[in-house]
């Protein structure tokens, strides 16, 4: 993973100083809360129901051990005792006090971490594939790429005032596990012909009240040509993207209301137009960034000697984990071992300070020292050698991380809703609990295969609903939470946003009405068949008279 | 003049710590609801609501505002309800339901 150089660490502790000056100012008076609210937010600093709320980025999802037990300790020190994984892979902590932020940013700082661009209307934390650099299917790495834009995007002085918040994912594999299409900017890397990478740029995904699956903007895009390409689309964007309705503002709208032609027209002649000079050098900084990065040194590793499950006692649960939960490496002898943080009945992606920190060191002896978060609101341990498998289960029983359910339906993607956002209109995460307590004992029964549920509590859709296969949105109806649930929906390759089924429900039947739907599923699916496919195949009636008994 | 519901509270959070405070008869600010100045006519909740926003302007709460409650404290709104009680998560998912249902 890339280790910061002299500059990008001045460029932290300039800004942890710079918001430590900052928060002074405001307890001092000297500037109003309407002046200071945009400076916290550029800190990832938020005001939420009961607190504030620090937003930390984990660029790509990628952390060291250090780096999670750093986190851990901030959970102990500042908050209580606690931290929430994102699906932008960032960690938030819902209990800081603004008077502690700045020592916060400092500890981060120490690590190689911040909060920079967690918020406000420029260009977030950019997420890619959880198995990157690990995953047997990659074929181009997208990892150095990724901390070429996070450099190029941090505190770039054209794009601090964007109309709207932007986000980028990217994936050097077939198989999407970054979601690029419901992104502003999705970016699929991959072989040319000569063995080069080229890059397939996607436009205009996004979420929130009007979804969107992105559109294909241009093929095959050079390396060398990719920076200045991605500036020209930032430049139109932000020259002609709407400031005077911000649910109109993202470019997926404004891609709508341009075409897709006239907008390629317009990033073309910026592109052509555009001075090449600062990008001279994105290969020597690739070259760099790959230099400045740790391998793990696969070879060293493969003589250690670690407890293994042979083979010669059964051991059911084990293997139903190894089952579910790991997948190939791309180096022979190694896995991928995926920790779920979605206990049944528990709180999607929350992990307490032990957790962390015991997962920091089993990320030590375990996976070369490396960790990274899933977008799916789980963590992964990316090199771990098959033979040590059975002593990290071992050890992930013992803190409670070994639930084997990775992409089953008690998986579950929930933002926090009314329970602490300030802009949700209904609770998510009790519904999460309720759903994936219920979902739990039909998973260990019957082979449901991956199905995705996503519970947002709010229209913004920061659980990711619409590209759900089931989907849960929560909206405040005459006072009285109410649950309106989307079927269809995917979040890979095949993109598509998830059909309303029929009218809300409250809180407490959508855990019914979600097993009646798996329920169907099971009984007319076709052998092998995705519900969603089952969806696509049988149609939306038959699944809303199961579901609305 | 009554208001809207029988008697409300003034809410804000603490611009230190973000936590949810609530504006007393002695006009402090207090962080816990049973503290809180019940106010029961208009004319006066507004004079007392023009008191926090002097708060605001002292710097020591952030966008205070009349919350209805009923008359054991809870507020009429679920949002207001989880804010006066904190969050609904607990380790039964029920339970968490029930309570603010």
């Amino acid at each position: 993973m890339y280790q910061y150089d002299q500059l990008d660490q001045s460029i932290v502790e300039q800004r942890s100083a710079e918001f430590r000056a900052q928060v002074e100012r405001r307890l001092a008076g000297s500037i109003s809360e309407a002046e200071f609210k945009p400076l916290r937010l550029m800190n990832g600093l938020y005001l939420q129901l009961h607190a504030y709320m620090l937003r930390v980025a984990i660029p790509y999802g990628v952390l060291s051990s250090k780096q999670m037990a750093k986190l851990a300790d901030i959970a102990d020190k500042y908050d209580r005792g606690y931290g929430h994984f994102t699906t932008r892979q960032n960690i938030q902590f819902n209990w800081p006090k603004l008077i502690e932020t700045p020592d916060i940013l400092d500890d981060l700082a120490g690590v190689q971490m911040h909060a920079i661009q967690t918020s406000g209307n420029c260009i977030r934390n950019i997420t890619t594939d959880p198995f990157a650099g690990a995953a047997a299917d990659e074929e181009v790495d997208p990892r150095p790429l990724c901390e070429l834009l996070r450099q190029w995007s941090t505190l770039h002085p054209e794009f601090a005032y964007l109309p709207r918040k932007f986000k980028f994912a990217i994936t050097g594999s077939a198989i999407d596990r970054a979601a690029i299409k419901v992104h502003d900017i999705g970016l699929r890397l991959r072989k040319g012909s000569d063995n080069r990478p080229l890059t397939d740029i996607w436009v205009g995904g996004g979420q929130g009240r009007t979804p969107k699956v992105a559109q294909l903007f241009k093929q095959g895009v050079a390396l060398e040509d990719l920076l200045p390409y991605l500036e020209a689309i930032m430049r139109v964007y932000n020259r002609y993207g709407r400031r005077d309705n911000k649910y109109k503002a993202r470019i997926k709208i404004l891609l709508a209301e341009t075409g897709l032609e006239k907008l390629q027209e317009q990033v073309e002649a910026e592109f052509q137009s555009l001075d090449r000079t600062p990008f001279v050098n994105v290969a020597a900084e690739l070259q760099r960034i790959t230099e400045n990065s740790l391998t793990p040194d696969y070879a060293s590793h493969n003589e250690s000697g670690e407890l293994t499950n042979n083979g010669s006692v059964p051991h059911p649960e084990f293997d139903a984990w190894k089952q579910q939960n790991v997948k190939p490496h791309k180096v022979r002898g190694y896995v991928i071992a995926m920790v779920s943080l979605k206990p049944a009945g528990g709180i999607p992606g929350d992990a307490t300070s032990r957790q962390m920190r015991e997962l920091a060191e089993l990320a030590v002896r375990y996976s070369h020292d490396e960790l990274r978060v899933t977008h799916r609101q789980n963590l992964v341990l990316p090199h771990v050698l098959e033979r040590d498998l059975f002593a990290l289960w071992q050890a992930l029983v013992e803190i409670e991380l070994a639930e084997d359910n990775i992409d089953l339906p008690s998986d579950i993607i929930a933002c926090p809703g009314l329970d602490y956002c300030a802009l949700a209109t209904a609770r998510s995460i009790p519904i999460a609990q309720a759903v994936s307590a219920k979902i739990r004992a039909t998973e260990k029964k019957t082979d449901l295969g991956g199905i995705s549920v996503n519970i947002s509590g709010c229209i913004n859709a920061c659980a990711h609903h619409h590209v759900a296969n089931i989907g849960v949105l929560g909206l405040n109806k005459g006072g009285v939470e109410n649950y309106q649930l989307t079927l269809g929906g995917r979040n890979d390759q095949n993109a598509s946003i998830g059909e309303r089924l029929g009218p809300g429900v409250s809180g407490d039947e959508v855990p019914h009405v979600i097993e009646r739907i798996i329920d169907f599923y099971v009984d007319v699916r076709d052998a092998g068949e995705s519900l969603s496919d089952t969806y696509d195949r049988v149609g939306k009636e038959p699944f809303k008279e199961a579901a609305y008994v | 003049m009554p208001l809207k519901h029988s008697q409300s509270i003034i809410i804000a959070n603490d611009l230190r710590t973000g936590r949810t405070v609530y504006l007393t008869e002695d006009s402090r600010w207090s962080d816990s609801v049973v503290d809180a100045e019940l106010l029961d006519q208009q004319d006066y909740a507004e004079s007392r609501l023009v008191t926090a926003l002097s708060g605001e302007g002292a710097n020591l709460v952030i966008d205070p505002y009349l919350v209805g409650i009923e008359p054991d404290l809870c507020a009429s709104n679920i949002r207001e309800r989880i804010r006066l009680s904190g969050p609904t998560i607990i380790n039964n998912a029920r339970v968490g339901i029930d309570q603010a249902a």
